[in-house]
């Protein structure tokens, strides 16, 4: 008869091992260390019966490298029980995606990017990896790409830097002088991201002070600071609250760091928390009649302001002045 | 995955274990295909240190091992051909959260190039990555991935995009269900232009034939669509609409990038003359409001009389 419980000890180390050394290479003493925390493992594993199930690992078609020097005296799972389909088509996009965050100069986010792409490397095959440097040394030489990426280069070293402040929460003070203003401002702000718009980057981020959130063009900073401080992340800034009615009302979808309320049938109230203030008047204002700002009353009052000043540009257009006003 | 020649493996017999060795045998051979109880015996009697055939209860205990270590394994019924399937198993791609959150970080860079062929290969890929991983990482990237969409992307809407622009290029004219908020579903006769990306959402630009009007549809709202074979109109040319000209200062100035239909007419250091040559007349007043005062509509008359209708009916908003 069949015993579903039944399963073979040895068996469950074996495939044990081969899942721990399919995620991570390790060594001896980290083998020998894990099997020891397990409740389901009643003795511990000695160097020879670690070294019996690598051989069957060996012995059942995988490769696993020596330890060594170069990979830090560790066993290595050179090639995955599994091993995962990709065309060629996906080679090219896989070598495009590098060359594009290659060219947002975020070292962090390019380095996250290589990491993934080591992990899935031993889940290909070896004809798909050759094809993959066959395709990059091929695109990369002849510098083939049709992503129409801006040239970020004289950004880069500010970026790494910034980003850098936004992976360590790093809080920190930036000064910037904006052309048609008409001093220097010195402002605190918690980095959250970097963000690009067409030509331009922005860092991103949450000032304290005025319980604000606010991009600055990395073009118009003259100084930066770190403070001795980490980003306190867990705070948001209060909402500005919008409602939408008409076509906007059924059709809105919030974008990141929005929320919906829908309380009534003929409108919606959108509470945004995360977006720029300028910004977010610039789209409110594209939305026409359909919208309008309930809360804060100076974010209201900003937006009635600039519409009423934006009417008032025609005024100086006398004969529209005459029939229109 | 095929494992030491026999003979070479009797020679290191005592150096294994010949339980584990035959389970991973039979984990090979899942991963390859489903397989019956009689396959599994059959490929262990080929791969093992002796001929002779397991019991069932032996191969069992094999399965159950597997099951044990986290594979999922479907028992053989009538649906799948009487074959043991192996539907999970542990041995996929592991990715940590701070994985997962890099590629949802990369996918939001992607969707501002507004390069839509690349960001619907780049979701392909993440498809692939995503099919591919253990379940634990499959079920976050799964939910980070729906979260970080602003409106789902559906196979279906990537279907319609490919036919769509398949269509564009051979310059066909079709009717098309469409699903709008306003008016309902209805049929509309098109010829489509091109697709574009804008704000999470995908767009055809198209022509929309009864009204011979240059228009832009949302992918996601078109719920079939069929060729239009012989239509009479057999060459549609868009209507004349006389140039727009606005007038940009103040902070504006410093962000300006021309679009396609946009030419810089005249440019000091304190404002910018700009000519727009429309084909959506909604796109261009979403735009010109959202510059706020920095921006005037200096020709023709009838456009600024609307720019000044559509501002005095949001003002009386806000009395």
């Amino acid at each position: 008869m069949q015993n579903k419980s039944k399963i073979s000890s040895t068996a469950y180390k074996v495939l044990i091992l081969m899942k721990l050394l399919n995620e991570e290479n390790l060594n001896l003493q980290e083998i020998s260390q894990f099997f020891s925390n397990q409740k389901d493992v009643s003795t511990p594993l000695s160097k020879e019966v670690i070294l019996k199930y690598l051989n069957t690992l060996k012995a059942s078609g995988y490769k696993i490298s020596k330890p060594s020097f170069s990979n830090d005296y560790r066993y290595e799972l050179l090639k995955a029980p599994y091993l995962i389909n990709l065309s060629k088509d996906d080679l090219i996009t896989i070598v495009k995606l590098e060359y594009f965050i290659e060219n947002l100069f975020l070292k962090e986010l390019d380095n996250s990017l290589k990491n993934i792409l080591n992990k899935m490397d031993k889940f290909l095959p070896e004809e798909t990896v050759d094809d993959y440097k066959r395709i990059k040394k091929s695109l990369c030489g002849n510098n083939t790409f049709d992503l129409n990426i801006f040239d970020y280069s004289e950004y880069a070293e500010m970026i790494h830097k910034f980003e850098v402040y936004c992976v360590e929460a790093q809080r920190i003070q930036i000064t910037f002088k904006i052309p048609y203003e008409e001093s220097k401002k010195t402002i605190t702000l918690e980095p959250k991201e970097l963000n690009y718009k067409e030509d331009k980057v922005f860092i991103s981020g949450y000032n304290p002070l005025n319980n604000e959130n606010q991009d600055i063009n990395l073009q118009y900073i003259t100084d930066t600071k770190q403070l001795p401080t980490k980003s306190k992340n867990t705070r948001s800034s209060s909402p500005v609250i919008f409602k939408l009615k008409g076509r906007l009302a059924t059709t809105y979808s919030p974008y990141e760091g929005e929320k919906i309320y829908n309380d009534q049938d003929d409108y919606i109230k959108v509470y945004t928390y995360t977006e720029e203030k300028n910004n977010l008047l610039k789209r409110l204002l594209k939305y026409g009649d359909d919208c309008e700002i309930l809360y804060p009353a100076e974010i209201r009052e900003k937006i009635k302001e600039t519409i009423f000043k934006t009417l008032n540009n025609y005024k100086q257009i006398g004969e529209i002045n005459s029939k229109t006003f | 995955m095929t494992g030491t020649p026999k003979n070479d493996l009797i020679k290191i017999s005592d150096n294994i274990s010949v339980t584990a060795y035959r389970t991973i045998c039979i984990l090979n051979l899942l991963l390859n295909k489903p397989s019956n109880e009689e396959e599994i015996s059959l490929h262990l009697k080929e791969q093992s240190l002796n001929n002779k055939n397991l019991s069932s209860d032996t191969i069992y205990i094999y399965l159950n091992t597997l099951k044990a270590v986290g594979s999922q394994i479907c028992r053989p019924c009538k649906t799948n051909n009487h074959k043991y399937v192996l539907k999970n198993h542990p041995f996929m791609l592991k990715l940590n959260d701070n994985d997962l959150k890099s590629l949802i970080q990369i996918r939001k860079y992607i969707s501002n190039l507004k390069n839509w062929k690349f960001i619907l290969d780049v979701e392909k890929l993440f498809d692939i990555i995503q099919d591919n991983l253990i379940i634990e990482s499959k079920k976050k990237f799964e939910k980070l991935r729906d979260t970080s969409w602003r409106y789902p992307l559906t196979q279906k809407i990537i279907d319609t995009i490919q036919k769509l622009e398949s269509h564009a290029e051979n310059q066909n004219k079709l009717e098309v269900v469409y699903s709008s908020p306003v008016n309902g579903i209805k049929n509309i006769k098109i010829k489509p232009e091109e697709i574009f990306y804008e704000n999470g959402v995908f767009y055809v630009y198209i022509v929309n034939l009864s009204v011979n009007e240059a228009q832009y549809l949302r992918v996601d709202r078109i719920n079939s669509f069929k060729l239009l074979e012989n239509y009479s109109q057999s060459v549609f040319e868009l209507p004349e609409i006389e140039p727009v000209q606005y007038k940009l200062k103040g902070a504006s100035l410093y962000y300006f990038i021309p679009g396609e239909n946009e030419s810089i007419i005249s440019k000091t250091e304190d404002e910018m003359i700009i000519e727009e040559k429309i084909t959506n007349k909604f796109k261009f007043y979403q735009k010109v409001l959202s510059y706020g005062n920095d921006c005037t509509i200096i020709k023709p008359l009838s456009f600024q009389k609307e720019m000044i209708n559509k501002l005095k009916v949001m003002l009386d908003i806000y009395k």
